[in-house]
């Protein structure tokens, strides 16, 4: 009987042992990557008023490309998530709000090669340089992030840490992400450059 | 821009490759000292003294600056294999995040700059990219990589170590001389020169000629410096030197900035 017992014992600590802690480590990562993701699309999102007012300068007749990009700035700044709950509802309009604005972003960009001054604006090459920063740091952030939520749904899926996970933490699988819909669709239809 | 589009690109292709192995593709080299020259750009003796700087500030507690040119980048963008790189190497000191990778891609003509997540306020992306559109892009256009790496990492020291004593590092001779090899041979060759010397000498004065004067002379004759690079370059001089050299954990997020020439 107690060696029954001892076996039984050995087992489970052997199961819950695996994963007892790198699943909720997993999940932290998945949280920290995820409020850098935010962090870093804030950045981009501070930048764009600057952009706006140097560009204004030298390009006014610009409107409409430059109210594109404030609108869509403003529409994502409405849409905030909070790390720490993950609902892939908010995550999406998130996503979405946030390529939205690439897009308006990527739309000026094109239309300021017309503009050789505003180009040579140190002004404006510095904030061309900081953007293309905050772009690369975002991509970045959401590699990692995708990276993070991998591997946590590894282990949640994949036993025996998933055995783990239905004794204790019943975690479900997290979506992945993915290119929104609309940056899906710019990516197929490139903006071209006219001179 | 077109670099906003080639994001959205590489986001995608990204996703669509999560499955693919691509440190191994990349084929990142061992770090074992400052500045590594995969594509034969740069000159030894550059290599050298430049060694010895980064060495120097690394050891004095500075900042931890990385050199290295790569035939080619292998189909990927220069932002997508610094990254690999400097996660890899992990450059900096954990927690300081202090490492600078300066990366340089022969076949595509690319400059990077990867600045570590601690060092993103004393060189931010608009002083990266100032620091290669202004001094290193032109000097490489001009074909003189030696000086364009030189520049570049100078400029770069000012923003991230300015309180180390910069100018007496890169002006200093004596230093790359203290890590010259020769000085614990004895210099055979202009020795025996000057023996002759005084050998003929004495036979013409019979004995009272200068003794003492030349051997003092002789520790000056390699101040003139052994010009043959063989010499110099144990290369290795670095990783069995203070403890090796490689990277202590520290972190980047993707800052830095990105050109060509």
């Amino acid at each position: 009987m107690l060696n029954r017992i001892f076996l039984i014992g050995g087992l489970v600590s052997m199961l819950t042992a695996c994963g007892l802690q790198s699943i909720p480590q997993a999940k932290n990562q998945v949280e920290s990557t995820l409020a850098e993701v935010t962090n870093q699309y804030k950045r981009r999102s501070d930048l764009i008023p600057n952009l706006v007012q140097t560009v204004k300068g030298y390009a006014s007749h610009e409107k409409e490309t430059l109210e594109a990009v404030i609108s869509a700035r403003a529409k994502a700044s409405q849409i905030t998530i909070d790390p720490n709950n993950l609902d892939p509802q908010k995550i999406t309009e998130f996503q979405q709000a946030q390529g939205s604005l690439t897009q308006a972003l990527g739309r000026l960009m094109v239309v300021m090669e017309k503009y050789p001054e505003l180009k040579a604006d140190r002004n404006f090459r510095e904030l061309q340089a900081q953007l293309e920063g905050t772009e690369n740091r975002i991509t970045i952030a959401r590699q990692r992030h995708i990276e993070a939520i991998r591997e946590f749904n590894n282990l949640v899926d994949v036993p025996p840490t998933s055995w783990t996970n239905s004794l204790f933490y019943h975690y479900e699988k997290l979506k992945q992400w993915d290119v929104s819909a609309e940056e899906q669709e710019a990516i197929q239809k490139a903006p071209t450059v006219e001179f | 821009m077109r670099k906003l589009c080639l994001i959205f690109l590489l986001t995608m292709q990204f996703i669509a490759s999560l499955h693919a192995a691509s440190i191994e593709d990349l084929d990142i080299p061992a770090l074992n000292q400052p500045v590594i020259d995969k594509a034969n750009l740069l000159s030894p003796n550059l290599i050298q003294k430049l060694n010895t700087i980064l060495l120097k500030v690394w050891q004095n507690g500075g900042s931890q600056i990385v050199v290295l040119t790569l035939p080619s980048l292998k189909g990927q963008t220069i932002e997508q294999v610094s990254i690999q790189i400097v996660d890899h190497w992990k450059l900096g000191e954990h927690k300081k995040d202090n490492g600078i990778l300066l990366l340089i891609s022969k076949a595509e003509r690319k400059i990077r700059i990867e600045v570590g997540q601690g060092l993103e306020g004393s060189l931010p992306d608009a002083y990266a990219k100032r620091i290669i559109d202004e001094s290193i892009s032109p000097l490489f256009k001009a074909r003189n990589f030696d000086q364009g790496v030189l520049v570049g990492v100078y400029k770069i020291l000012e923003h991230t170590d300015p309180n180390l004593p910069l100018d007496q590092y890169f002006s200093d001779n004596q230093l790359f001389l203290d890590q010259s090899p020769n000085n614990e041979f004895l210099p055979i060759g202009p020795f025996f020169v000057l023996l002759i010397l005084f050998i003929i000498l004495f036979s013409f004065f019979g004995g009272s000629g200068p003794r003492g004067r030349g051997r003092r002379r002789i520790s000056h004759w390699h101040t003139g410096g052994f010009p043959s690079t063989s010499t110099w370059g144990r290369g290795g001089g670095f990783s069995g030197g203070g403890g090796g050299f490689s990277g202590r954990g520290g972190g980047f997020s993707g800052g830095g900035a990105s050109g060509s020439w």
